[in-house]
C-alpha cells in the first residue's frame, strides 16, 4: 500500500504536478474537524490539567498539584503500573492465540475464506458493553462454567475465583480484542510466501528456528497492529474492570472517572494527559519501528 | 381551539343557502371567536383537571423513584414523557447537576442532608410545596423537615425513608452478630456486598470504629475509616449500583452479608431468596431520608411540578412499597395498604414508625468530601 | 497466494483445525448465550434455563425507554454519519492523490483519534463543552464525538478504494473536454461510490454501538448503549438480551451489505 502510494503520482507525469497540491484542499474539512474537536480539546485539557479546582469550581489558579496528587500517590502510580502490566499480558495472550488462529485462517481454501474471515469480524460488530455482559454469565458462580463442571461431577460446590478479580479482566479483555489481533497477523501471514517457511525447514532449520529467523521478522507489522490495536485501547478501558474486576480489578481509567465524577476536572485533566501522552509516545515510537499508515493499510 | 370554532362555522356557512343575516350573524360570531381565541384558549387549560403540558421530564435519579407502570400512565395521559437517568451516589448526582443543572436535567433526588449542599451551592429551586393538594397525605414527621427549610418553602419533596441495617443470610453466617465486625470476619471473603458509595462506605467504617459523627469526620477518624476499609476489601465480593442486583445476589446465595435498606429482605424473598436476619449494630448504624427537588432553571419545570405530585398518588405510593419493600413518607399509600390487607407488610418495614426517621444519624455530604473520596479511592487502588 | 497445495502436506492440519474451531468457540460462545437467554423465560436474564419464550422481545418492543433511546441512536449515528462521511471521503482524495512535505505526520494526526481511547477523548471534549465553553450536552454533542472517532475509519475505507483506482480514466475524460468538475461527477464520483456507501454503513454500525466517547458527551437522552450502561450498572432485565440478539442480526444485514456493496468491484 505504502508503495502503490508513492507510486501512483509517477504514473500520470508532469501533468499534475499542480493538481497534486491542488489536491490538499481535500484534506481542509478533515484538518478543521482534527484542529478544533481533537487538538484544541487535548490542549486545553493540558491547560486545565494545571489549573486548581476549588469548590467545585475551576479557578484561574496555576497549580501543579494535579500531578503531584497522580504521581505523588504511590497506590495510583500502583494502577498505572499495573494497567500498563495487564494491558501487556493481554497482548502477549493475544499474540500467542492469534499466531496459530492466523495461520489456520490462510489454510482456509479460497472459496470459504471471505465467509471465515466475516465470522472472525462478526462478533465485534455486537454490541460490545454485552459480550461483557455475556461473560458475567459464563465466570460467574451461577454461570457456564461452574454449572456445566457441576454437572459432570468435577466440581462439588461451585468455584468462585472465576469472577470480580484480575484474571476475569484479563480473559475477557483477550476475548474482546484477539480478533483485532488474529486479522492483524492474517494479513501480514498472507503477504509472505510461505514457501520461505518451508525453504527455511527444508534448510534443516527447527520450527521454533524457523519461525524466529523468518516468520517473526516478517510478521512484524502485525505484532506492531496488535501493539496499537490491543494494547493501547487497554490503557483506557473502562467497562471490562468494571463489570467483572470487583475489588481488586479496577483500572486506571476508573480512577479516572471517579475524579471526573467528584468534579476533579484538574486531576481528571491531568490523568487523562499522562495517559494519553502515553498513548502518544508508543505510537509516535512504533511509528519509528513501522511504518504507521502501513500499519493501518493492513 | 379556535380553530376548531372557525372550521365549525365554515362547515355552518357552507350547508345552506346563505342569508345576509346568517352573514353578518357568522361574521360577528367569527370576529368574536378570533378576539376571544387567546381567552378561550387559556381559560380551559385553567379549568381542565389535567394542566396541558408538553416536554420531557429529565430525572435524575434513583430507581426506587420511579416505577415503570406509573410512567407509562402519564405518558398516556398527559404526553410528557419521563426521562430516567440513574447515578451511582450523591456525589455522582451532584457533579451532573452542578455541571449542567437546569439545561439537562429538571428533577434530581437527594440524600438528606445532602440537601442543604445543593441549596447552599445554589442549585435548587425551593418549591411551595405546602400549596400542593398531595402536602395533606405526608405523615406530620415529614410536613416540615427542618433541614429541608428555606423561608415558606421546602428545598425537596420527600419521598423513602430507612434505616440501614446489617443483614445476613443465617444459612451461612452464625453465631447472631451485633457488631459491624461480623463483615470483616474471614470466613466470609468475598461474601459482602454493598452499594458503590464512596462516601458512604468511609461513613459506614467510621461509624464501626467509632466515629461520633460519621458525615463530619476529622482526619485521624478518616484514616481509621480507611484502615477499617481495607480490612474490608478481602471481603468484598463487588459494588452494586441497585438494590434490584443486590436482591439478587443475595437471593442466589452468591452474596451473604449487607448493609442496606429495610426492604431488601422482602426483595429477597420475592426474587426466590430464603429469610434474612437484619441487626442494627450496637456501635451505631445509618439511615436515610431522601427526597425529590426541583433542579434550577430547570427546562420543564411545570411538567415536573405535575409528574412529582402525580407519582405521589396513594395506589403509585403503595405500588411502590409493593416493590421496595421500604417505608415512603406518604400516610395515603400506607393507609391504602393496609385497606388490601397489605397492613402486616408494610408494618414489618416500620412504615407506621416516621418517627424513627427524625432520630437516625443521616446520610450527608462531609464539609471535607474531597479526603473521604480520597480514602475510598486509595483503598480501591 | 493462500497455498491450498500446502494442505495436504501439513503433518498436524489436524489439530490446526482443532484449534481453529477452538477459537471460534471462544467468539461464539458469549454470543450464543445472549441469544439463548433472550428466549428463556426465566426472570434473571440468565441460568436456569426454563423454557422458550418471546415475552422479553415483546416487553422490548413495548419499553419506552428502549424506543426513545433507539432513535436517539439513530439520530447520533445519522448526524455523525452525514459528517463523517464526506469529510472522510475528501480526506481520503488529499490523502491517496495530494503530495506535499508534512504528508505523514497529517496522516498521523488523521488516523490517530481512532486509537486514543475513546472514553479519554470523551473527557477531553466534555471540560472543552461544559466548563469552559458552556454548551449542554445533548445528542449533538455525542455526535460530535463520534465524528471525532470513526471519521478515520470512512477515509481508511475511500482511501482502500481509492487506491484501486485506474486514474487514466480521468485522463481520457479531461483530454476529451470535459471540465474537472464533469470529470468528477460523471467518472471519478461513480468509481468510488461503492467505499463512500460501504464507509457510511461503516460509520453508522460504529456510532450506533460507541460507548466511551458517548458517556462523558451524552445530554438527558441516551443512547442504546447508555440505556444497556444503565442497566448493566443498576439490574439487568432480561430484555437487554434481545436487545443484543437483535443488534447482532442487526450487523450482520449491514456487514452483508457492505461486503455486497464492495464486492462490486471496478476491476
Amino acid at each position: 500500500m505504502q508503495e502503490r502510494m508513492t507510486d501512483a503520482p509517477a504514473h500520470q507525469g508532469g501533468t499534475h504536478g499542480a493538481a497534486g497540491r491542488r489536491d490538499i484542499g481535500y484534506l481542509l474539512p478533515i484538518t478543521a474537524l482534527d484542529l478544533f474537536l481533537f487538538v484544541l480539546p487535548m490542549s486545553i485539557m493540558a491547560v486545565v490539567s494545571f489549573l486548581q479546582v476549588r469548590e467545585f469550581e475551576l479557578t484561574r489558579q496555576f497549580t501543579i498539584g494535579n500531578y503531584l496528587f497522580f504521581l505523588g500517590h504511590w497506590v495510583y502510580l500502583r494502577v498505572l503500573l499495573k494497567t500498563v502490566i495487564i494491558a501487556v499480558i493481554v497482548t502477549g495472550l493475544c499474540l500467542f492465540l492469534a499466531y496459530p488462529f492466523a495461520y489456520f485462517l490462510t489454510q482456509i481454501s479460497p472459496r470459504w475464506q471471505r465467509t471465515t474471515l466475516a465470522l472472525v469480524i462478526l462478533p465485534f460488530w455486537t454490541s460490545y458493553l454485552l459480550r461483557v455482559y455475556a461473560w458475567m454469565t459464563i465466570l460467574g458462580e451461577r454461570g457456564l462454567i461452574n454449572k456445566g463442571l457441576l454437572l459432570l461431577g468435577v466440581l462439588r460446590e461451585p468455584v468462585r475465583f472465576l469472577l470480580y478479580n484480575n484474571a476475569a479482566v484479563i480473559i475477557v479483555s483477550v476475548y474482546l480484542y484477539l480478533p483485532y489481533s488474529a486479522l492483524a497477523i492474517y494479513t501480514a501471514l498472507e503477504r509472505f510466501d510461505r514457501s520461505l517457511v518451508r525453504a527455511a525447514m527444508d534448510l534443516g532449520a527447527a520450527p521454533a528456528q524457523a519461525f524466529r529467523h523468518v516468520v517473526l521478522p516478517l510478521t512484524l507489522p502485525g505484532i506492531m497492529a496488535s501493539f496499537i490495536f490491543v494494547f493501547i485501547p487497554m490503557l483506557g478501558e473502562f467497562v471490562t474492570p468494571t463489570l467483572v474486576g470487583g475489588t481488586d480489578g479496577i483500572l486506571i481509567v476508573n480512577i479516572v472517572v471517579s475524579q471526573m465524577r467528584a468534579l476533579r476536572f484538574g486531576t481528571g485533566a491531568a490523568m487523562t494527559f499522562v495517559i494519553a501522552g502515553l498513548v502518544l509516545v508508543l505510537l509516535l515510537a512504533l511509528r519509528r519501528v513501522v511504518n504507521l499508515e502501513r500499519v493501518f493499510g493492513a | 381551539m379556535d380553530d376548531g370554532m372557525d372550521d365549525g362555522k365554515a362547515s355552518h356557512l357552507r350547508r345552506g343557502p346563505l342569508t345576509r343575516r346568517d352573514f353578518l350573524k357568522t361574521s360577528a360570531a367569527v370576529g368574536l371567536g378570533v378576539a376571544a381565541a387567546p381567552w378561550l384558549s387559556r381559560l380551559p387549560s385553567r379549568a381542565a383537571a389535567e394542566p396541558k403540558l408538553s416536554g420531557t421530564v429529565d430525572f435524575l435519579g434513583w430507581g426506587g423513584h420511579k416505577d415503570d407502570p406509573e410512567i407509562k400512565d402519564f405518558f398516556d395521559r398527559t404526553g410528557v414523557k419521563v426521562n430516567f437517568i440513574g447515578f451511582a451516589e450523591n456525589t455522582d448526582a451532584l457533579t451532573k447537576v452542578k455541571l449542567e443543572g437546569g439545561k439537562k436535567y429538571d428533577i434530581v433526588a437527594i440524600d438528606a442532608l445532602w440537601v442543604p449542599k445543593y441549596h447552599e451551592l445554589n442549585l435548587i429551586e425551593p418549591i411551595d410545596f405546602k400549596s400542593w393538594p398531595i402536602y395533606k397525605d405526608l405523615f406530620d414527621e415529614f410536613k416540615d423537615i427542618k433541614v429541608w427549610r428555606a423561608g415558606d418553602k421546602t428545598l425537596s419533596v420527600p419521598w423513602g425513608w430507612s434505616p440501614l441495617p446489617v443483614w445476613y443470610n443465617p444459612k451461612y453466617v452464625t453465631g447472631s452478630p451485633t457488631s459491624w465486625e461480623v463483615l470483616f470476619d474471614k470466613k466470609y471473603a468475598k461474601r459482602v456486598a454493598l452499594e458503590r458509595q464512596p462516601v458512604d462506605m468511609i461513613a459506614y467504617m467510621g461509624v464501626a470504629t467509632g466515629a461520633k459523627q460519621p458525615y463530619a469526620m476529622t482526619k485521624s477518624e478518616i484514616a481509621q475509616a480507611k484502615d477499617a476499609l481495607k480490612r474490608l476489601k478481602p471481603n468484598i465480593l463487588k459494588f452494586i449500583d441497585d438494590t434490584g442486583d443486590l436482591a439478587k445476589a443475595m437471593a442466589d446465595e452468591s452474596v451473604w452479608i449487607t448493609v442496606e435498606n429495610v426492604g431488601i429482605g422482602g426483595r429477597v424473598k420475592a426474587a426466590g431468596g430464603i429469610e434474612l436476619k437484619s441487626f442494627f449494630p450496637k456501635e451505631g448504624y445509618i439511615g436515610y431520608y431522601d427526597g425529590d427537588s426541583l433542579v434550577k432553571g430547570a427546562a420543564d419545570r411545570e411538567a415536573a411540578i405535575a409528574w412529582m405530585q402525580d407519582k405521589a398518588q396513594a395506589k403509585w405510593v403503595a405500588m411502590n412499597f409493593l416493590r421496595t419493600y421500604r417505608p415512603l413518607v406518604w400516610k395515603s399509600g400506607y393507609d391504602l395498604l393496609v385497606k388490601e390487607g397489605k397492613g402486616d407488610l408494610a408494618k414489618a418495614a416500620m412504615y407506621d414508625r416516621p418517627d424513627l426517621a427524625m432520630k437516625m444519624i443521616v446520610k450527608g455530604a462531609p464539609p471535607n468530601l474531597g479526603d473521604y473520596v480520597d480514602a475510598f479511592n486509595e483503598v480501591m487502588s | 497466494m493462500s497455498g491450498s497445495s500446502g494442505r495436504k502436506s501439513e503433518p498436524w492440519s489436524g489439530l490446526l483445525l482443532g484449534y481453529g474451531m477452538l477459537v471460534f468457540g471462544f467468539f461464539y460462545l458469549p454470543l450464543a448465550l445472549l441469544i439463548l437467554f433472550s428466549f428463556n423465560r426465566s426472570e434473571i436474564g440468565s441460568f436456569p434455563i426454563i423454557g422458550f419464550s418471546l415475552t422479553w422481545y415483546r416487553e422490548l418492543f413495548e419499553d419506552l425507554f428502549v424506543k426513545g433511546a433507539f432513535r436517539n441512536s439513530l439520530v447520533v449515528a445519522a448526524l455523525a454519519t452525514l459528517i463523517a462521511t464526506p469529510v472522510g471521503a475528501l480526506a481520503a482524495f488529499g490523502l491517496v492523490r495530494a503530495r506535499f512535505r508534512f504528508k505523514s505526520l497529517l496522516t498521523s494526526l488523521i488516523i490517530v483519534p481512532m486509537v486514543i481511547p475513546g472514553l479519554l477523548i470523551g473527557i477531553a471534549l466534555l471540560i472543552v463543552f461544559v466548563p469552559i465553553f458552556h454548551v449542554g450536552l445533548s445528542l449533538g454533542t455525542a455526535a460530535l464525538g463520534h465524528v471525532v472517532i470513526l471519521t478515520p475509519y470512512a477515509v481508511l475505507v475511500v482511501a482502500t478504494r481509492l487506491y484501486g483506482f485506474d486514474r487514466s480514466l480521468e485522463a481520457a475524460a479531461a483530454d476529451l473536454g470535459a471540465t474537472p468538475l464533469r470529470v468528477f461527477w460523471h467518472v471519478t464520483l461513480p468509481l468510488i461510490m461503492p467505499g463512500i456507501v460501504a464507509a457510511a454503513l461503516i460509520v453508522f454500525t460504529l456510532s450506533l454501538d460507541q460507548f466511551g466517547v458517548t458517556l462523558f458527551t451524552i445530554g438527558a437522552e441516551g443512547t442504546l448503549p447508555m440505556y444497556i450502561w444503565a442497566q448493566l450498572e443498576g439490574g439487568v432485565k432480561p430484555t437487554i438480551n434481545a436487545l443484543g440478539t437483535l443488534f447482532m442480526v442487526g450487523s450482520l444485514l449491514v456487514l452483508l451489505a457492505t461486503q455486497i456493496v464492495l464486492g462490486r468491484k471496478v476491476s
